[in-house]
């Protein structure tokens, strides 16, 4: 590529990403990054594989089915690229892990399934100044950000408390491959910009997609001073 | 007599869906009128796609924002709108 040199490469070999949750975004996101050779992948997910899972989480196969799912990810993985280290975490990821599991990262990658667990992410991408690349997806739906601390504006400036809708679940109204793919490449390329220091498309934007009619819509998203997360009145060391 | 703001409002995914538009160019002064509004606008679909009827405001999973601020950030359904303000409509996706 015209942008990408041997420098980048080396710089992408010597980043630890975080890639929390290892189900239908988290999947093809995890190809790719492997692909694009970051050098320490954490993969963070609690649940093991389900034969429902197959159709869009494309890193497992039948023969993984009832076995974890942060396992079986880093082994097939591995058979794609050795050259990349996966550390698989066998933990559903909440406020009472969230620090641990992903202090050291250099980038938090988003797979949740939940609002819940993305606000624990939040507060440690906040505390410890993490960029966390946000995303989720049903249906033909999804959304995406880039959190930049100290530059943009975080989830809960964005979202608030949201909460997870139960009637808007991908197990109650499914969820696209299609789009996650697509949504998986939106978020690959964010994490590779903002490894390398260039200027990330979803910083203080929030874009929105949907498949079904081949929509992407962007609009600014705005810091909040009164944010408690990351404002001003937000928690203090 | 004071002229009310024209702003346009943006809609997403569901709001989207139920409404059959990107987007439109609404008088109001306020969230709350705009609304109101828009209830009349798009009628039916889009009040029980987005409206909690208890409330009369909007269903918790759905979000307002006004130049990019979520309307809890500024004065909530009160909050004034300027000329050329944009608001957004959309329901956060938490799915993966």
């Amino acid at each position: 590529m015209y942008d990408f040199n041997e420098k980048d490469q080396v710089k992408l070999s010597e980043t630890t990403v975080s890639m929390v949750g290892a189900g239908g975004i988290g999947s093809p996101v995890l190809r790719l990054l492997a692909s694009l050779g970051f050098g320490r992948i954490r993969i963070i997910d609690g649940d093991k594989v389900e034969l429902s899972n197959i159709q869009r989480q494309n890193i497992y196969n039948t023969a993984d089915i009832g076995k974890k799912k942060a396992e079986c990810a880093a082994a097939n993985l591995s058979l794609m690229n050795p050259e990349v280290k996966f550390i698989p975490i066998v933990q559903r990821i909440d406020d009472k892990n969230a620090q641990e599991v992903l202090k050291g990262s250099d980038l938090i990658v988003d797979g949740l399934d939940s609002f819940s667990a993305r606000h624990s992410v939040n507060r440690v991408s906040v505390k410890f100044q993490i960029p966390y690349i946000f995303a989720g997806a049903v249906e033909y739906f999804a959304n995406l950000s880039s959190f930049i601390p100290g530059k943009t504006g975080c989830l809960s400036c964005v979202m608030g408390a949201a909460k997870d809708n139960p009637d808007s679940t991908a197990a109650k109204i499914g969820v696209s491959p299609e789009l996650l793919s697509v949504v998986a490449g939106i978020e690959a390329r964010e994490a590779l910009l903002v490894t390398l220091k260039r200027k990330a498309n979803l910083a203080g934007k929030l874009m929105t997609i949907d498949i079904n009619t081949l929509s992407f819509d962007i609009f600014d998203i705005a810091r909040s001073d009164t944010c408690n997360i990351c404002g001003e009145s937000g928690p203090k060391e | 007599m004071e002229l009310l703001a024209i702003v346009t409002v943006k809609f997403f995914a569901t709001v989207r869906e139920a409404v059959g538009t990107r987007s439109t160019e609404i008088e109001a002064e306020d969230i709350k009128s705009l609304l109101e509004k828009l209830k009349t606008s798009y009628g039916k679909r889009f009040i029980e796609t987005v409206i909690d009827e208890e409330t009369d405001k909007l269903k918790r999973f759905y979000q307002c924002m006004v130049n990019g601020k979520r309307i809890e950030l500024l004065d909530g359904y009160d909050t004034l709108l300027q000329d050329g303000d944009s608001v957004a409509l959309f329901p956060p996706v938490g799915g993966g």
